[in-house]
């Protein structure tokens, strides 16, 4: 497959930003999901690219001309792309490493307390404080633990569930989990600009660019 | 998409593998079988009814064999489980990309078979409503578990196996679900599939989060393997009964779970195929290397089964060296000859690379491997118990219509669960087929 094929269908005419992001905007009034008080703020502009390679060298040029608030949508992870965003942080293993030990650590003075001090149990003369099998259920809760910190870190961080998003709004993002990879650039960015920015996301020859609105 | 003339190879891909649920095509025999699958299930529902009502007797547990049926098929449906476990997890880990079609129905697996196997220990607790018993948790009477006793361990790993297994299924389907949600053509369907997709979008950072947790569980996947099927085999060894207490039984009983667990893969593997047609997915070369993992840890549980004979016999003991006599001639002879068949006999065909290769015959050896790793459970659990130290209380039991009920039943209700879940999520991962085709392009160039 060449990475941006000619399979490209950004071909609703205009020229002018503005106009390109009205024509996205009627798009969806079409499909019946606009508000009746008119346009809403501009939440971010999308430019849809057909590969990794082409995302990649678009997020590095998004990235030297200054923009910030940058996302990367795709539909397969793109290491590459995440290290290039700054997203090297390791903290799901993190919080399940920590939550694991702490969790074992913590299940064993509880054996360990409900054997010696809160239900002594004589039985043939075994001892109340025995490490084998002690092991076992600290092993399971640190592997339980670990297990449900790391489920829970991905959903927290990632701040799920959120079945809405305005980026949701943008007419073609359902390709994001198919085969369109996005690079957003938010208003919230101080250098957005919505004329500049959409001529920048032009230049960089995606398939399609297009607005969300909030 | 009709009006886009050209596909990229990505889109075709997910819209194949989307369209095995979204168009609501039934897939070839779903019918029929769920139809089966559905009866044995009510007979599951009923059994374990009369069971709940009338009592644990119905089912054929008595001093001196007292772990039955319910014990045996715990064993079995969690040794299945096993090997979507290891498919998914290590051989991800080990990065081994010829698993990407087989993943979804192996973990698929995995979870209906852990579900079925965690109801078995509960219901032989005889009064299951009590079995809150077991957890560690302040009561009026102060008491505290055992913690030295093997059943407290079993409901810990059994608990973490269940979490752990849904944990990693539901993660492994989490971008399958936004896919299938932007795609849905029904608002039911889009709704549907938009709660469970959480609103995922698919951002670098929720990528980077998603595969650092992904990869945290499937390295967790093993040591849980190893601790579940360990601790179920210390149920049994633990204790001081001629039969159970061999101190090979941890990676015996581990390997004999992936052996099963293997076979049944296979099973699932040739019938989905057949089911979706989906031919040029799963070829002969995946069930070829299935088969070839099935053979390794079924030689090791062969190798097994000589150390046990060995063991039994230079132990010096006569009741040890009298349980192999009696599973060789005794009442239970016939399960243990079959199992060797079974085991043994029909899985040295395996060896020959046309027999690998053949998907019919696999079929058939999958489900004979099946067999005899229930067998291998049921003489272990009773020939070990009906006649130990005590010759005054041996004694010989059958299985009642209530055992044969969950065993049916729980294979019904294992089927029931596979068969809708294929037609809700896709049974082959389009997130893994992505990224195998991103990585290749990625290899090319």
């Amino acid at each position: 497959m060449a990475e941006r094929g000619g399979d490209r269908d950004g071909a609703t005419g205009g020229h002018a930003g503005h106009e390109r992001a009205d024509a996205g905007f009627k798009g969806i009034e079409q499909e019946g999901m606009a508000r009746a008080e008119g346009p809403t703020p501009i939440h971010s502009f999308l430019a849809r690219f057909d590969g990794p390679e082409a995302l990649d060298r678009a997020v590095e040029r998004a990235i030297e001309e200054g923009y910030v608030a940058i996302e990367a949508c795709s539909p397969v992870p793109l290491p590459r792309i995440e290290t290039r965003l700054g997203h090297d942080e390791r903290r799901v293993s993190r919080i399940a490493l920590v939550a694991a030990i702490a969790a074992g650590a913590a299940m064993y003075a509880f054996m360990y307390w409900t054997s010696v001090h809160a239900y002594v149990f004589h039985v043939g003369g075994r001892p109340y404080h025995a490490a084998p099998p002690f092991v076992m259920v600290t092993v399971a809760t640190m592997l339980l633990t670990g297990v449900v910190a790391a489920f829970v870190a991905i959903v927290r961080l990632n701040d799920f569930p959120k079945p809405y998003h305005p980026m949701f709004n943008a007419p073609d993002f359902a390709r994001a989990s198919d085969d369109g990879f996005f690079l957003a650039i938010g208003a919230n960015d101080p250098r957005f600009d919505a004329e500049k920015t959409w001529a920048f996301l032009e230049s960089l020859e995606p398939a399609k660019v297009s607005e969300a609105r909030e | 998409m009709s009006d886009v003339p050209r596909l990229s190879p990505l889109a075709e891909m997910g819209e194949r593998l989307s369209n095995l649920v979204l168009s609501g095509r039934r897939p070839r025999g779903w019918l029929p079988a769920f139809v089966v699958a559905v009866v044995l299930a009510v007979v599951f529902a009923a059994t374990i009814s009369a069971v709940l009502g009338l009592g644990v007797g119905l089912f054929g547990l008595n001093v001196p064999v007292a772990w039955a049926f319910p014990i045996v098929l715990t064993i079995w449906w969690v040794g299945i489980a096993h090997a979507g476990t290891l498919i998914s997890a290590v051989l991800l880990l080990t990065r081994q990309r010829w698993r990407t079609p087989i993943v979804r129905m192996a973990e698929a697996m995995s979870m209906f078979a852990i579900v079925v196997a965690g109801l078995f220990p509960i219901l032989h607790l005889g009064r299951p409503w009590f079995f809150y018993y077991l957890l560690p948790y302040p009561s009026t009477t102060q008491l505290w578990p055992q913690w030295k006793s093997p059943l407290v361990w079993d409901i810990f790993a059994i608990t973490t196996y269940l979490v752990f297994t849904f944990c990693f299924f539901y993660l492994a389907l989490l971008p399958d679900f936004a896919t299938l949600r932007d795609k849905a053509r029904s608002k039911a369907g889009q709704y549907f599939y938009g709660i469970l997709a959480l609103g995922w979008r698919g951002r670098a950072v929720e990528w980077r989060r998603y595969e650092q947790g992904y990869f945290a569980l499937a390295f967790l996947a093993a040591p849980i393997v190893i601790l579940v099927t360990g601790i179920i085999s210390l149920d049994l060894s633990v204790s001081m009964v001629p039969g159970y207490h061999f101190t090979i039984f941890p990676p015996y009983f581990i390997c004999g779970a992936l052996f099963s667990g293997f076979a049944t893969v296979i099973v699932i593997a040739v019938t989905v195929r057949w089911m979706y047609g989906l031919h040029d997915l799963i070829t002969p070369d995946h069930i070829e290397r299935l088969a070839k993992l099935m053979l390794a840890f079924g030689l090791v549980v062969n190798y097994a089964y000589m150390m046990e004979m060995f063991t039994a016999f230079y132990s010096g003991l006569d009741y040890y060296r009298y349980v192999y006599i009696d599973r060789w001639t005794g009442p239970y002879a016939p399960f243990w000859w079959s199992m060797i068949v079974c085991n043994v006999v029909v899985l040295q065909l395996v060896w020959f690379k046309r027999v690998r290769r053949s998907l019919p015959a696999m079929l058939c050896i999958g489900i004979v491997v099946d067999i005899g790793m229930w067998l291998e459970r049921y003489q272990i659990v009773l020939t070990s118990t009906h006649a130990d130290y005590m010759p005054s209380s041996w004694d010989v039991v059958w299985p009642t219509v209530a055992d044969l009920g969950v065993l049916v039943g729980s294979i019904g209700f294992f089927l029931v669960m596979m068969l809708i879940f294929m037609r809700l999520a896709p049974i082959v991962s389009i997130k893994e087929s992505r990224e195998q085709m991103v990585e290749g392009e990625a290899g090319h160039g």
